[in-house]
C-alpha cells in the first residue's frame, strides 16, 4: 500500500524531496490529460503542467486538506486550462490576452465535470492496478489496457502459464483492484 | 425467505462481462441477476471497472516536463524542525513487548502471531501493534500524550512509509515486510525515534 497523499504533503513540509517526487509521479498523467482532454496543443499542455505545479510547490505549506490534494490539482488544472486556453482564443480572434473583452469570449471546448470525472476515476483505477504485483500488472495491462488484447494463448506464454488459468487469475486481479481502491476511499 | 441464496461467484461475472460464459451459464447468470440487486450491483461495478480500463487514454507527461516538475521542489537547507529551537529529540525507550511474553509450555506458535510494544520518550507513549497481513506485517498504534497533530515514518534502506496521524493520534502504516526498520514520529514539539524496531521473525 502506497504513502497516502496526506503523509506525502506532510513529507514535503518537512522538506523530504523523496515525497514531493512521489507526487509529481503519482499525478503528472491527470494534470498533463486534463489540458490534453480539452484541446489544448502540448506546448500549451505543458504550460498548465508546469503551473499546476508551481503552485502546489507555493501552497503546500497552506493546503487545509492534504488528504484532499487529488482534488486540490484537479480544480487547478481544470482553472490553468481554461485560463491557457481563453489566452490562446483571444489571441486567436486577434485580441489580446490582456483585452477583458477577448478574454470573456466563450469556452468553445469545456472541459465537462464528467469528462473530469472519468479521467480522475481512470486515473484512480491506474494507480490501483500499479500497487498489484508484476503479474497481476502484466495481465491486465495486456488484458484491458492495449486498443487489441491479445488472444489468451499469447498472454499465457508472455506470464509463462496455461491458457486455462488465465480466466480465473484475471478473475483474482480484478479483485485485488478493487479492494486496492476500496482502501484508498 | 430464503436463507441459501447462492450468488454468482465474482469470476463468473467477470466471465460474464467479458463475454466469455457459454450460453447455458450465461442463461443462468442472467437469470439470477435479473432478481437480486446484489448481483446487479456487482456487474454494474465490474463493466465500469472495465469500461475505465478499457478506455484509458491519459497521457504521460512528456519526461523532462516531470523532471522539470520535480526540480521545482527547492526545500530549504536546513530542515524544517531544527530551526524551531522547542524540538526536541527523544530516543523512545521499549517498555513492554507481548512478544517478550513467554509461551504456555509445550507449545509453540506456527504461525506469526500479533505484536504489542509500548515505547516511552518523554511525556510521550507510544503504542504499536504489529499485525501479520498476509506475507507483510501491518503496523497502527497511537500516540498518547500531549498531541494533537503529527506524522509518522517508518523507514529501511529499500523503503520507506508514512502516514499522518488523526484526530485522535491515531495512526495505520502501509504494510511492510519483516525486517528491522527505523520508526520516526514527527511531532509539532518534538521528534520521537525508535531506532531498531524489529518486524515480524
Amino acid at each position: 500500500m502506497e504513502s497516502s497523499d496526506e503523509a506525502l504533503v506532510l513529507a514535503c513540509r518537512r522538506g523530504d524531496t523523496a515525497a514531493w517526487e512521489t507526487i509529481v509521479a503519482r499525478y503528472q498523467r491527470l494534470i498533463y490529460s486534463i489540458p490534453r482532454r480539452a484541446g489544448l496543443s502540448e506546448d500549451a499542455a505543458a504550460d498548465v503542467f508546469q503551473q499546476v505545479f508551481t503552485t502546489l510547490v507555493e501552497k503546500l505549506e497552506t493546503i487545509e486538506q492534504p488528504a484532499r490534494l487529488g482534488a486540490w490539482l484537479v480544480t487547478t488544472a481544470r482553472r490553468e486550462t481554461w485560463r491557457v486556453s481563453r489566452q490562446a482564443r483571444a489571441l486567436a480572434s486577434g485580441g489580446s490576452d490582456s483585452d477583458p473583452e477577448a478574454m470573456a469570449l466563450p469556452d468553445s471546448a469545456p472541459l465537462p465535470d464528467e469528462l473530469l470525472l472519468r479521467l480522475e476515476a481512470q486515473h484512480r483505477v491506474r494507480n490501483a492496478v500499479m500497487q498489484l504485483d508484476e503479474r497481476c500488472r502484466t495481465l491486465l495491462r495486456l488484458l484491458f489496457y492495449q486498443p487489441e488484447p491479445p488472444p489468451y494463448a499469447a498472454i499465457a506464454t508472455a506470464l509463462g502459464t496455461s491458457e486455462g488459468s488465465i480466466g480465473p487469475t484475471r478473475a483474482r486481479c480484478l479483485e485485488k483492484v478493487r479492494k486496492q481502491l476500496d482502501s484508498a476511499v | 425467505m430464503n436463507l441459501h441464496v447462492s450468488h454468482v461467484s465474482f469470476a463468473t461475472i467477470v466471465d460474464l462481462v467479458e463475454q466469455r460464459l457459454p450460453q447455458a451459464a450465461r442463461a443462468a447468470a442472467h437469470a439470477h441477476i435479473a432478481a437480486c440487486a446484489r448481483c446487479a450491483a456487482e456487474v454494474d461495478e465490474v463493466e465500469r471497472l472495465v469500461s475505465l480500463m478499457q478506455t484509458d487514454d491519459l497521457e504521460d507527461a512528456p519526461p523532462a516536463l516531470v523532471q522539470r516538475a520535480i526540480g521545482l521542489f527547492q526545500p530549504s537547507a536546513a530542515p524544517r524542525l531544527s530551526t524551531q529551537a522547542a524540538v526536541r529529540h527523544i530516543l523512545a525507550v521499549l517498555g513492554f513487548d507481548s512478544g517478550a511474553m513467554q509461551p504456555v509450555a509445550g507449545f509453540r506458535a506456527a504461525l506469526p502471531v500479533a505484536r504489542q510494544l509500548l515505547y516511552h520518550a518523554d511525556g510521550y507513549d507510544l503504542d504499536l501493534r504489529l499485525t501479520p497481513t498476509g506475507v507483510e506485517w501491518t503496523i497502527a498504534g497511537q500516540v498518547l500524550g500531549v498531541c494533537d497533530s503529527g506524522e509518522i515514518e517508518l523507514s529501511a534502506p529499500q523503503r520507506t512509509v508514512r502516514a499522518a496521524l488523526n484526530q485522535l493520534c491515531e495512526f495505520l502504516l502501509p504494510p511492510v515486510p519483516s525486517g528491522t526498520y527505523r520508526l520516526v514520529l514527527y511531532l509539532p514539539a518534538a521528534v520521537v525515534e525508535v531506532s531498531a524496531l524489529m518486524v515480524g521473525s
